[in-house]
């Protein structure tokens, strides 16, 4: 049992063993100060240049550049022979890419998306039926929170394939009202209120000027589009008073809206 | 008494100002003061000027509480221009013909500061002296937010209707390109204008632009000097933004916006 542990030691404390472990934690010590470094000095040259987005990718390339070398550095000083790894490495990543098929496809996506720009993080966008406000955009998903405040990750791959909305790509956006009016209503009138209302509410651009548009003559009355611009930010806040402004405006006008009615006759009454 | 004034405001007490529509109510109580204001849509009290006379505290007004670690009763109102460019804009298109340079006096409405102290140390707030309408200069996809001046641009002093809440900026529009400049919305960037006070009016340093072109920058340039339309004017207020650094790249803007017609 003594000869054991005599033995291990000796084995341990070799003069060529000790050499070995003291190069590679100064290559791994060294190896990660200098890619700290170059990761510092990048990130800021590059948060000067490049969006929040683009300068992340930056950092986390370099960074995992230079872990991979500063791992390639200690298995060669651990003498353990490259080539003999880099083709079993061939071999199972082989295997792991019919594997990650899926993964690969979100992280390719990843890179078109994030050269393409169609969206940056902050923006709204709508996938499909959901929307909300990108979090992050990652190499293999982007990650939104809805209006409800829910966490939805979509992949990348998804997101390629689907039509994407931004909707805080411009800096104004037009809030459209349809509106049907009975056949009785003098039309100009109603153009002018529409017009009047838009001029007083605070939140209404009044350049480009509101859209007054006479749609069509529909089953139940004339439909009308009334547009209104306003900063991307305003949008709830003017939604909210200019369609109380022409509830409240039409009634004192005496402006009717018709709306399907429903006659039920009893059986009864033949 | 001019509202520009610094006036020491006994503790306790509530003085009231009427800048054209805005009607302003301050309160010192020591430690904090306590503000509130109004705007009356009235048209004949545009003229209205009212300094910090003594008033009882109104009801129904939504009071803000101010505090600042100033120890003084003095409070000073200061004359701003407004925080984004304005916009002017002309019923019918102006047409400046090549070689041609004319002079406008356009009316801008004031914003107010509110600073304690006598030389203005602690800014407590800023009001506008009018709400003004929201409106975009340039395209749909790049452009500015500007606010919307219902005034036209005069081409004397004798013609504009100058209200109690508004100083008068002179831009000087010269064409030196081969072709006629017509123009309907003209866009100042306020911001870069300084404020002079004469013995009638209130005025900001002129602003020159020359049109070289459709597409080519028009140059932009703020005179250093008051304005001489009126003796002895005094410098109220500096700029909010210097436009030296920035002038070269400004007149870029400039040119996309001044030569929108529409």
């Amino acid at each position: 049992m003594f000869d054991f542990f005599i033995s291990t030691f000796r084995t341990v404390f070799n003069p060529n063993i000790l050499l070995i472990a003291l190069r590679v934690i100064v290559t791994v010590v060294v190896g990660f100060f200098f890619v700290k470094m170059l990761v510092f000095f990048a990130s800021k040259a590059a948060n000067r240049r490049f969006s929040p987005q683009s300068s992340m990718i930056i950092r986390k390339a370099l960074f995992y550049t230079g872990a991979f070398i500063i791992f390639i550095l200690v298995l060669k000083q651990l003498g353990v022979k490259l080539a003999a790894i880099l083709g079993a490495a061939g071999i199972a990543g082989i295997s792991l890419g019919f594997a990650s098929q899926t993964s690969v496809s979100n992280l390719i996506s990843g890179i078109f998306l994030i050269s393409e720009k169609p969206f940056s993080v902050g923006d709204i966008i709508k996938v499909d039926n959901t929307s909300g406000i990108i979090l992050s955009i990652d190499l293999l998903s982007v990650k939104i929170r809805t209006f409800d405040n829910q966490f939805v990750r979509i992949p990348n791959e998804q997101l390629i394939k689907s039509q994407v909305t931004n909707m805080t790509r411009f800096p104004i956006r037009r809030l459209d009202i349809n509106i049907t009016l009975s056949y009785r209503e003098d039309l100009e009138k109603v153009r002018d209120l529409l017009l009047a209302i838009a001029e007083g509410n605070p939140y209404c651009l009044d350049n480009p000027e509101p859209f007054f548009l006479i749609q069509s003559f529909g089953h139940n009355g004339v439909e009308l589009l009334f547009g209104v611009w306003y900063l991307k930010p305003d949008f709830t806040v003017l939604n909210n008073s200019i369609k109380l402004e022409i509830k409240k405006r039409f009634e004192r006008e005496c402006i009717r809206i018709p709306y399907t009615q429903v006659h039920l006759h009893s059986g009864d009454q033949g | 008494m001019i509202p520009w004034e610094p006036i020491g405001l006994d503790e306790g007490s509530c003085y009231f100002w009427q800048i054209g529509p805005l009607r302003l109510w301050v309160q010192n109580l020591g430690a904090e003061w306590i503000e509130a204001h109004e705007y009356d849509a009235e048209s004949e009290h545009y003229t209205s000027l009212v300094s910090a006379r003594p008033a009882e505290k109104p009801p129904g007004l939504e009071w803000s509480r101010l505090i600042c670690n100033e120890e003084s009763s003095v409070l000073k109102l200061t004359p701003f221009l407004p925080d984004r460019p304005v916009v002017v804009g002309s019923k019918q298109t102006l047409k400046v013909l090549p070689g041609s340079d004319a002079l406008f006096f356009v009316t801008v409405p004031m914003w107010i500061s509110l600073c304690v102290g006598r030389h203005g140390a602690s800014k407590l707030m800023e009001i506008p002296s009018v709400v003004l309408s929201n409106t975009w200069f340039g395209g749909l996809t790049s452009g500015e937010f500007c606010y919307s001046l219902k005034t036209a641009a005069y081409r004397t002093v004798k013609d504009a209707l100058v209200f109690a809440n508004e100083l008068i900026c002179p831009v000087r529009v010269k064409n030196v390109a081969t072709t006629a400049l017509d123009f309907k919305r003209l866009c100042i960037h306020v911001e870069y204008l300084k404020i002079y006070g004469g013995p009638v009016l209130l005025w900001t340093n002129e602003v020159a632009i020359t049109h070289e072109g459709a597409d080519l920058p028009s140059s932009l340039k703020y005179n250093e000097t008051p304005p001489p339309f009126e003796e002895r004017c005094v410098l109220i207020n500096r700029e909010r933004t210097p436009p030296e650094r920035n002038l070269f790249k400004k007149s870029f803007s400039f040119l996309r916006y001044f030569t929108t017609t529409e």
